[in-house]
């Protein structure tokens, strides 16, 4: 990438009152986000700050105000929207819960969910588009995409991705109520990436990893606010990619939202939090 | 970070009522205003400050207090709202420049709606005057018509990095005109 692709503080500055009012187009808007991301701390925050500022400022809207009664049906349209959206949800999380086997699908060792295949036989057509447009769309968010990419095709890895993900995966990536994030490096030197894609209705947790150091062990540890952790999964990295996921995380560890928990992997072999989710 | 607006953030994406409710107590007379300022009669302000905070629910999973305080953050679901609402009504006014009646396009409203409507962007309206052309024009199609740069520059036959320049000198411009005027009545 050229230096001309990342605007540098006076451009930054000019446009992140563009940004605020929604007045970038796509290209400009993604080249803004860049810039932002690669911009010192010092100038990140003094873009927040800005922003926040221009976003304040009434003094040139309309001096009207709202009709009290516009909070009651404002409340409403949004239960409506909410309670639309977990009954379009409450069938697919009825498979999983409904299914008397283990919760965890863990792939890194091969282990495939018999009762389940004939489900995502099924939905194997749908998925095979999905699939593709589900990698593409990792390419774009993730360094090292492409190892990703040739870890399904190239070392046959495709048919445990697709009985991983099965029917629920395209939902579940595309629900409005997942939220994606990133790890970091714990230690400032570990080079590795994972995500971690939390469904806030579902309170599924679905665990991806292009790069993790092969033939050690971790753990999937969820620390709460009091210190206290609880480990959700153990696993050992055997390929260039990694994956799992875990149903019903509230019911069985107690977390109910992104908001409670820092996720770690721990380093089982060196005892150390080598990624989390920490800010 | 404010951990406070991503803690409340986090309960609007599991749908808890109360932490909406916080939400409209602190925001909803911004997108009001903010809505009504681009949008002809109150009715659509309203209907567009219902489907705004649904966005918000729908996207407060991915509010990142690193990137921007929440106010930015729901000024831009607002914006882009906005300007979305007046792409797909395709009901931009081409050709009608600013300084005419707004309120006067739905048709809905008493005389007495209407004379408040025309006085609610008069202040903004007077400060857009005296702006130099090219700001003044394009901060009409970008900002109040919803058109994107790239279709301003092309209606303007200016250069894309002039189009930038100007609306972000012209708001600048206007910001800094509201400074003035609130310092000088103390």
């Amino acid at each position: 990438m050229t230096a001309s692709n990342y605007m540098e503080r006076d451009e930054l500055l000019k446009m992140a009152a563009l940004d605020v009012f929604g007045l970038l187009d796509e290209y400009e808007a993604e080249r803004y986000n860049r810039s932002f991301h690669n911009a010192p701390a010092g100038v990140q925050d003094e873009i927040v700050a800005l922003q926040a500022e221009l976003a304040s400022d009434t003094s040139l809207l309309p001096q009207e105000d709202p009709d009290p009664s516009l909070r009651e049906r404002v409340l409403k349209r949004v239960a409506q929207a909410v309670e639309e959206e977990t009954m379009r949800l409450a069938p697919i999380a009825t498979i999983g819960r409904s299914r008397k086997s283990v919760d965890v699908i863990d792939t890194t060792h091969g282990r495939i969910l018999i009762r389940a295949a004939r489900f995502w036989r099924a939905a194997s057509f749908v998925l095979a588009a999905s699939l593709v447009a589900t990698l593409f769309m990792y390419a774009e968010a993730y360094k090292g995409a492409s190892e990703l990419i040739n870890a399904v095709y190239v070392q046959q890895n495709e048919k445990q991705f697709k009985e991983f993900l099965g029917p629920t995966f395209n939902d579940f990536q595309t629900s409005p109520k997942v939220v994606d994030i990133p790890f970091n490096t714990a230690t400032g030197k570990y080079e590795g990436t994972a995500t971690l894609h939390f469904n806030n209705a579902t309170k599924q947790v679905l665990f991806m990893a292009p790069k993790l150091i092969t033939n050690s062990q971790y753990v999937l540890r969820a620390k709460f606010d009091d210190e206290k952790t609880v480990d959700l999964h153990a696993f050992t990295v055997t390929g260039s990619y990694t994956n799992f996921r875990i149903d019903d995380v509230q019911d069985k560890f107690g977390i109910s939202s992104l908001a409670s928990v820092t996720w770690e992997i721990f380093d089982t072999v060196s005892n150390t939090v080598i990624l989390t989710t920490a800010i | 970070m404010n951990q406070q607006d991503w803690n409340l953030m986090q309960r609007i994406a599991a749908g808890e009522e109360s932490a909406i409710e916080e939400l409209y107590d602190r925001f909803g007379a911004l997108v009001f205003k903010s809505s009504r300022q681009i949008l002809p009669s109150r009715a659509e302000a309203e209907d567009a400050v219902q489907e705004v905070f649904v966005r918000l629910w729908q996207s407060a999973d991915r509010y990142d207090p690193r990137r921007a305080k929440l106010v930015t953050w729901v000024m831009l679901i607002t914006r882009r709202h906005l300007i979305d609402r007046l792409r797909r009504k395709a009901a931009r006014p081409n050709t009608t420049p600013f300084e005419q009646d707004w309120a006067g396009i739905s048709g809905e409203e008493t005389p007495e709606q209407s004379s408040i409507a025309e006085d609610r962007n008069a202040v903004l309206r007077e400060r857009i005057a005296e702006l130099p052309k090219l700001q003044r024009d394009v901060i009409e199609k970008a900002y109040f018509q919803g058109f994107t740069l790239r279709e301003v520059s092309e209606q303007l036959n200016a250069p894309l990095g002039t189009i930038k320049s100007a609306l972000s000198r012209g708001l600048a411009k206007l910001r800094e005109k509201s400074i003035n005027d609130e310092q000088a009545l103390g």
